[in-house]
């Protein structure tokens, strides 16, 4: 099962893409979501370049120092066919966009064409109009009602949650975040991963498994994905018309609007909503974590404010000596701190709590790791914590959490690729330096030349033009194979 | 275990670069464009710039954009239009579906229809608010100082409300306390569309303005599309901008001129990049700066001159009856300037030493100075 986006759409074929970059909005979409910072450069300038760029040209324009942050664009310009080599065989290696990319790139950014992917507005007057704040308050009961759900809390207390679809119901249990024990829904370790997410993500990954489960529902997947970047590259506020959607489509608003992305009006079928769920489909991290910042000027978080992405942003307080201070009243989010630290103080607007070693290792028991609780205190912390940031949290809580998970966790498995029988010490002493500066050499042995990396791509591609460029035969065989790294042996748990 | 001591670990690997605000100064000096059109018409200009906008929105959904009009009397909001303005009926929280019929409007990203509606609609209010006699009147002069006033003054409002926490009012205290040691919530930039050349009347509003945006962090960006702009070549220097001249085509082409072709490639490559990304790229047109600088009295390029120690205006000669033509404040000469040796001969040099007095500013003591850095 593919977690990411990203993974889900290298699995597509060349023709989605293809059906995919037809619509400028889903282009608009990938660039904005998908590609790194200097991969959204090097597209900017290669959109009106009459000629393709070669590969030399490119070397000069990058500083040398970046060289590996222009393999990791260019790999993944390739991967997603937006970036082809020109010509084949290339010699000279020259690059530019493929032109269904470069077309629909350019129709989006002068407003051409006649594709009518950014929506279509209503034309006549809602008499029920909704608000922002009417939209954000759907968003957040529906999604909450899923993550309650999830929690196991349904029931407890919370006579307004709504109750989730059992589509949705279903959906969860095949992406593995539920498994059904004796009609009752049991949360899972990817169930907590889920959980601890932020709403940007934890809406992708649900609509990841949506996707992948699309040809079971009798659904289009590229039709599905590219209706979901059309969301995105909606305006939050107004209302759109159902006229011109496929029935693909069709089916999937009523999935959305369970989910809290659009809303509809229960007896008006012409007309829905996107949700701030849905507009911000598209915002990369940095995006959202800069509109959440903007949103809480300062002061507790309240729960209008909350409501912006589902689950609230920016409640808690830690302190060095491990105290938690979260400013919340909502249940959903006192039972997700529950799941890793010791509550102690309930008040109207806020609980008080301790990061303890207990409470830590019971949610690393669970199978959340210390990254998901750091990342969590790290992504919803008060506004008060940016004071001094970075760092964010305090280093001494990061260690300890860090710590606490190390003393019950001897073993880490990594999947990835294991590569051995170079043919030469050099070879293998430049390729691994090579994985090495990318980030994804995880473990080497120089006495038996080989090494394994998490990420095999960027490495073959090098590994190729090193080969080229020797005109050597070398010999790399490569083996895929989980495997835990031989540093760190043993799996007793203290 | 190693992974514990590292420090990087505190910090979010995962955050994207910062959204970055692009403050466009566009010169709208009708003369100037009227000798351009023939090569370089505005509409073909405009259409090159908005697509260049465009595709910074597109980068990032936090991107933001201002448009402004350096006019020949005043500088004016371009995009977006004030709230009180004339055309604020067009304004993006106004901006009504119903502007454009439905379908159409499907084709475009409300962002960017905002955008083109906005611009088209304040130039060409401010075209209509142009008098002939202004025109006349300001022959060339564009308002170039007063913008990148405005424009530092917006960008140290949006820094300050980026910040966390957010306090507007708070002032930017401390120089250099928030130019490294925090990560940037917000970066920004200024690119200036260039059109005329003579600006000597605003060289030290200019310099003010450079040296605001040298310590804000800002870098101003230059496009010249004709005329020669000096001081605006050292303010882009000076701030890590790019500076490039577009360069002459014949006039009489076919269909969109080559050079609005031109224009929109220098955009997209040059000058689209933000601050995170430049860090990445060898900054293009990095060749010679002329440092040298025009005399106020007589326009004439000098290496050494005089230099009022209040506006940094420079003479090639002392001006009659030793005020300062820019800022009317008093210069006091050496006393034995201009005496020439009667019995050992000396180097001239040696006396045009600046006076080791401490009483910098406020002396309005004339030092004849070597010129060749502005940033003194």
């Amino acid at each position: 099962m593919s977690s990411t986006l990203f993974d889900y759409l290298q699995q597509q074929p060349g023709m989605a893409y293809t059906r995919l970059y037809r619509q400028p909005s889903a282009v608009l979409a990938v660039l904005r979501r998908m590609l790194p910072h200097l991969a959204k450069t090097i597209v900017m300038a290669l959109l009106y370049m009459p000629q393709p760029i070669l590969e030399s040209d490119l070397f000069a324009w990058i500083r040398p120092e970046s060289q590996v942050e222009l393999d990791e664009s260019i790999s993944t310009l390739k991967r997603l066919h937006i970036v082809q080599v020109v010509p084949e065989p290339a010699a000279p290696r020259a690059y530019k966009l493929s032109s269904s990319f470069a077309s629909s790139l350019r129709e989006a950014l002068t407003g051409q064409g006649n594709h009518r992917s950014f929506g279509v507005p209503c034309t006549t007057r809602d008499p029920n109009r909704m608000t922002v704040e009417d939209l954000d308050g759907h968003a957040r009961r529906r999604w909450e009602a899923i993550l309650y759900y999830m929690v196991g809390s349904t029931g407890k207390g919370l006579g307004q949650a709504d109750i989730i679809s059992t589509g949705t119901k279903s959906l969860l249990e095949v992406g593995q975040f539920v498994t059904i024990r004796n009609e009752r829904a049991t949360i899972t370790k990817e169930g907590f991963t889920f959980l601890l997410q932020e709403a940007n993500a934890q809406v992708w990954s649900l609509l990841i498994v949506y996707l992948e489960n699309a040809l079971a529902l009798h659904m289009e997947p590229v039709e599905m994905l590219s209706f979901l970047f059309m969301l995105g590259s909606l305006e939050l506020g107004m209302d759109y018309s159902t006229a011109s959607l496929t029935p693909t489509q069709m089916t999937m608003l009523d999935d959305l609007n369970n989910f809290g992305l659009v809303y509809r009006h229960a007896d008006d079928q012409s007309r829905f909503y996107p949700t701030r769920l849905a507009t911000t489909l598209t915002s990369d991290a940095g995006a959202l974590l800069a509109t959440s910042v903007k949103s809480t000027p300062s002061g507790p978080v309240t729960t209008a404010q909350a409501a912006g992405a589902g689950a609230g942003k920016g409640y808690i307080i830690v302190e060095t000596n491990h105290r938690i201070y979260a400013y919340t009243s909502s249940l959903l989010q006192i039972a997700v701190l529950d799941l890793f630290a010791r509550l102690k103080m309930r008040f109207p607007d806020m609980v008080a709590g301790k990061l303890t070693k207990e409470s830590v290792q019971r949610a690393i028991n669970l199978g959340i790791t210390a990254d998901q609780i750091i990342s969590y205190l790290q992504t919803h912390a008060h506004p008060q914590m940016y004071k001094h940031a970075p760092p964010v949290l305090p280093p001494t809580v990061v260690d300890q959490i860090r710590l606490w998970q190390i003393q019950g966790d001897r073993m880490e498995a990594n999947s990835g690729f294991l590569l051995a029988n170079f043919s030469n010490f050099p070879e293998y002493e430049d390729v691994c330096r090579y994985a090495e500066s990318l980030g994804v050499l995880v473990w080497k042995k120089d006495e038996k030349r080989c090494f394994f990396v998490t990420r095999i791509d960027q490495v073959k591609d090098y590994i190729a033009k090193r080969r080229l460029a020797a005109q050597k035969d070398v010999k790399s065989g490569q083996r895929v194979a989980p495997k835990a790294p031989g540093s760190v042996a043993g799996s007793s748990r203290t | 275990m190693d992974g514990i001591d590292a420090t990087d670990h505190y910090l979010d690997p995962k955050n994207g670069p910062p959204p970055s605000l692009l403050v466009v100064i566009l010169d709208t000096n009708p003369s100037s464009w009227a000798r351009l059109s023939p090569t370089l018409p505005l509409g073909d200009a405009l259409s090159a710039l908005q697509i260049f906008i465009n595709a910074h929105l597109a980068i990032s959904p936090t991107n933001q954009t201002v448009v402004l009009a350096s006019h020949i009397d005043r500088v004016a909001w371009v995009f977006p239009s004030p709230p009180n303005g004339p055309s604020a009926a067009t304004n993006g929280a106004a901006f009504p579906s119903g502007a454009l019929p439905p379908l159409q409007a499907a084709n475009k990203y409300h962002p960017f229809a905002v955008l083109e509606a906005t611009i088209t609609a304040s130039l060409a209010d401010l075209f209509a608010n142009t008098s002939p006699e202004a025109v006349a009147r300001a022959y060339s002069a564009t308002q170039v100082a007063g913008a990148l006033g405005l424009a530092l003054n917006y960008i140290n409002r949006q820094q300050a409300l980026a910040r966390p926490g957010g306090e507007a009012n708070k002032p930017n205290t401390a120089p250099g306390a928030d130019d490294l040691g925090a990560k940037a919530l917000l970066t920004s930039r200024i690119l200036v569309l260039s059109a005329s050349s003579d600006l000597s009347a605003q060289y030290s509003n200019i310099m003010s303005s450079m040296f605001t945006a040298q310590r804000l962090g800002v870098a101003i960006d230059v496009l010249t599309l004709a005329g020669k702009m000096v001081f605006l070549q050292q303010a882009a220097d000076a701030t890590n901008g790019v500076h490039m001249a577009l360069p002459e085509s014949e006039p009489g082409g076919k269909g969109p001129s080559p050079r609005s072709a031109a224009l929109l490639q220098f955009l997209m490559m040059a000058y689209l990049p933000d601050a995170t990304a430049r860090k990445a790229l060898v900054s293009p047109g990095a060749g010679e700066v002329d440092f040298r600088t025009e005399c106020f009295c007589h326009q004439r390029v000098v290496d050494m001159g005089f230099v009022c120690a209040i506006c940094l205006s420079i003479f090639c000669e002392p001006p009659s009856g030793n005020i300062c033509l820019s800022c009317d404040n008093p210069l006091t000469l050496p006393p034995k300037y201009n005496v020439k040796p009667a019995v050992v001969p000396r180097k001239k040099k040696a006396k045009r030493k600046r006076p080791a007095d401490g009483n910098g500013v406020g002396s309005g003591v004339a030092t004849p100075a070597d010129v060749s850095t502005p940033t003194a």
